[in-house]
């Protein structure tokens, strides 16, 4: 069953009109291809449709032009820094199908994380604070209490620096495209989701069993 | 009896628990559990003791009877939002009523199945009569005052979160709501000050107990040293009205926190008073486990301090003869013998 598929525009260079990958004609119903590295860019024309589509990075918009028009349910997404996925479920089409386009963006900058913990804050000093930290890669590694500096947090989290607030700290390598690798500390902060009314009221009904435990009631 | 609860690190066992099974006393030997207040380093493992030691009697704070703790309780539940939440105190005491529920589930009469005592000051919490060649035995609470009972309802409310503010962990409220206690065994008599604070007025902490007229007219030779041996919860004039000269004092260390407990001014101090004073670790902490280099190198620039919470488990054992004689004392683990 051939379909056309539909142009794909890049934002950066325009539309595409390189034919179709000779690879992937001929793709059986629900398989999964990938093409092959070499392949060209974005064709203008397949024989297949597509339910996945990686594409390169900066190709997100389907062309419109195309002699039948893919359904609304087009959805591009950025989700890694090499490649952009653009899922297609076309309902009655053919499914499974991935054809991964070479990637075209310079490699970029990666990260290696060494070590991992969450931790909670206890006190909040002028220019420091402490925390007590959990390994997140051993459940069995004893709990450690650490001073850190405020100067160590990123401006936009420093207010969340309060008793209680939790945060995420990874150790670890940043490696550039070149393979420099510089060692890194970086603090996430929570933002702790807010009690709501209906929280407290559940809370409270909650309470009267306590009650009823402790005697109260 | 079992009063207040750790864990080891290592097992994740409560420590009273593991020493017990050691003994080879069975868990439901034993007669009275004390939760002294629901501070995290004093409920580690209460709930799994509270479990297990079916027959015991349950004793907490009666500055925790209220709608408020009940309240804050359901709230540690609620604001759970990660793993660093759930191992606080408030949590530890949630399955604490978990199991005394139970209890009432499998049809233990009801008196059994809350808190048998809330513990206040001049509070029998356990009584045994002399019999069969053995001497009499009595646990009395020597506080919290009714004062302080009140003034805690307050606070507890303060603690309870508002709408809009983020789910953070429940805060803990102040040591004056804890139970000191006070035992007699035979002539032995042990004073357990939990961590009772000082001074907080004549109607509360060591001030309220020494003014109490419930307190016992005796003096005990061995001394829990309240507080880690904190400056905040010395009172000198327990040492000249409810000890004997030159007791027999055990500090326990508190590695938590702005300064790690006690500090070398409180360990002077105390070998002052008496030159029988133990400590079951190390006073300053311990050192962090090592991480790879690359790791190391990154947190000696990061981190102004670093210490593990936990330590190995040290343990200071007095034992006596139900006469007058002195303790014996030995010391396991990482406990050792204060000295100047």
């Amino acid at each position: 069953m051939a379909q056309e598929l539909p142009a794909f525009r890049s934002r950066q260079e325009g539309p595409v009109e390189t034919d179709c990958w000779p690879a992937l004609s001929g793709v059986e119903l629900g398989s999964q291809a990938r093409a092959p590295e070499s392949a060209p860019f974005a064709p203008s024309h397949l024989f297949i449709r597509p339910e996945k589509v990686i594409l390169p990075e900066g190709v997100v918009t389907p062309a419109t032009s195309t002699s039948q028009p893919l359904p609304n349910s087009l959805v591009g997404t950025n989700t890694s820094d090499r490649t952009q996925e653009a899922m297609l479920n076309v309902e009655g089409l053919v499914r499974g199908v991935i054809v991964k386009v070479p990637r075209l963006a310079p490699p970029r900058t990666r990260s290696e994380i060494l070590q991992q913990w969450e931790g909670e804050v206890r006190t909040v000093d002028a220019d420091e604070f402490t925390a007590v930290i959990r390994d997140l890669g051993s459940a069995h590694a004893p709990e450690e209490e650490v001073t850190l500096a405020r100067e160590e947090v990123s401006d936009g989290d420093l207010q969340l620096v309060q008793p209680g607030a939790i945060f995420y700290w990874a150790v670890g390598y940043r490696i550039s495209p070149g393979g420099q690798k510089t060692r890194t500390s970086e603090l996430l902060f929570r933002r702790l989701p807010a009690w709501s009314r209906r929280q407290l009221e559940r809370a409270r009904e909650h309470a009267r069993e306590f009650e009823r435990v402790l005697g109260i009631r | 009896m079992i009063v207040d609860s750790c864990i080891d690190r290592q097992t994740r066992m409560p420590v009273a628990k593991a020493y017990l099974t050691r003994l080879g006393v069975a868990l439901d030997a034993v007669k009275l559990v004390v939760v002294t207040h629901w501070h995290d380093d004093h409920m580690r493992g209460a709930a799994e003791i509270v479990r297990e030691a079916g027959a015991a009697r349950f004793a907490c704070s009666a500055a925790l009877r209220s709608e408020e703790f009940a309240t804050l309780l359901a709230c540690g539940a609620e604001s759970m939002t990660s793993s660093m939440t759930s191992s606080s105190g408030i949590d530890e005491f949630r399955k604490i009523l978990d199991a005394l529920r139970q209890r009432r589930a499998r049809g233990v009469p009801a008196a059994n199945a809350g808190p048998d005592h809330w513990a206040t000051h001049g509070q029998v919490l356990y009584e045994r009569p002399a019999r069969d060649g053995v001497s009499q035995a009595r646990v009395l609470s020597l506080s919290p005052s009714a004062a302080t009972v009140t003034r805690a309802l307050r606070e507890l409310g303060q603690l309870l979160p508002q709408e809009g503010e983020p789910k953070r962990r429940i805060r803990q409220g102040a040591n004056q709501v804890s139970v000191a206690l006070w035992i007699d065994a035979g002539y032995q008599r042990a004073l357990l000050g939990s961590d009772l604070p000082a001074g907080t007025g004549p109607s509360g902490g060591w001030s309220a107990v020494l003014s109490s007229s419930t307190r016992p007219a005796q003096r005990a030779r061995i001394l829990k040293v309240p507080h880690h041996g904190s400056q905040s919860a010395d009172e000198p004039a327990i040492w000249t009205e409810m000890l004997e000269a030159e007791p027999w004092a055990v500090v326990t260390p508190f590695a938590s926190g702005r300064t790690p407990l006690p500090t070398e001014a409180d360990l002077k101090r105390l070998i002052k008073r008496t030159p029988n004073a133990y400590c079951t670790g190390r006073p300053q902490g311990w050192s962090p486990v090592r991480r790879q280099p690359a790791v190391e190198r990154t947190l000696r620039e990061v981190a102004r301090s670093r210490r593990t919470i936990l330590g190995p488990v040290g343990h200071v054992r007095l034992r006596y003869s139900l006469e007058a004689a002195d303790p014996t004392v030995e010391l396991f683990g990482g406990a050792l013998k204060v000295s100047a």
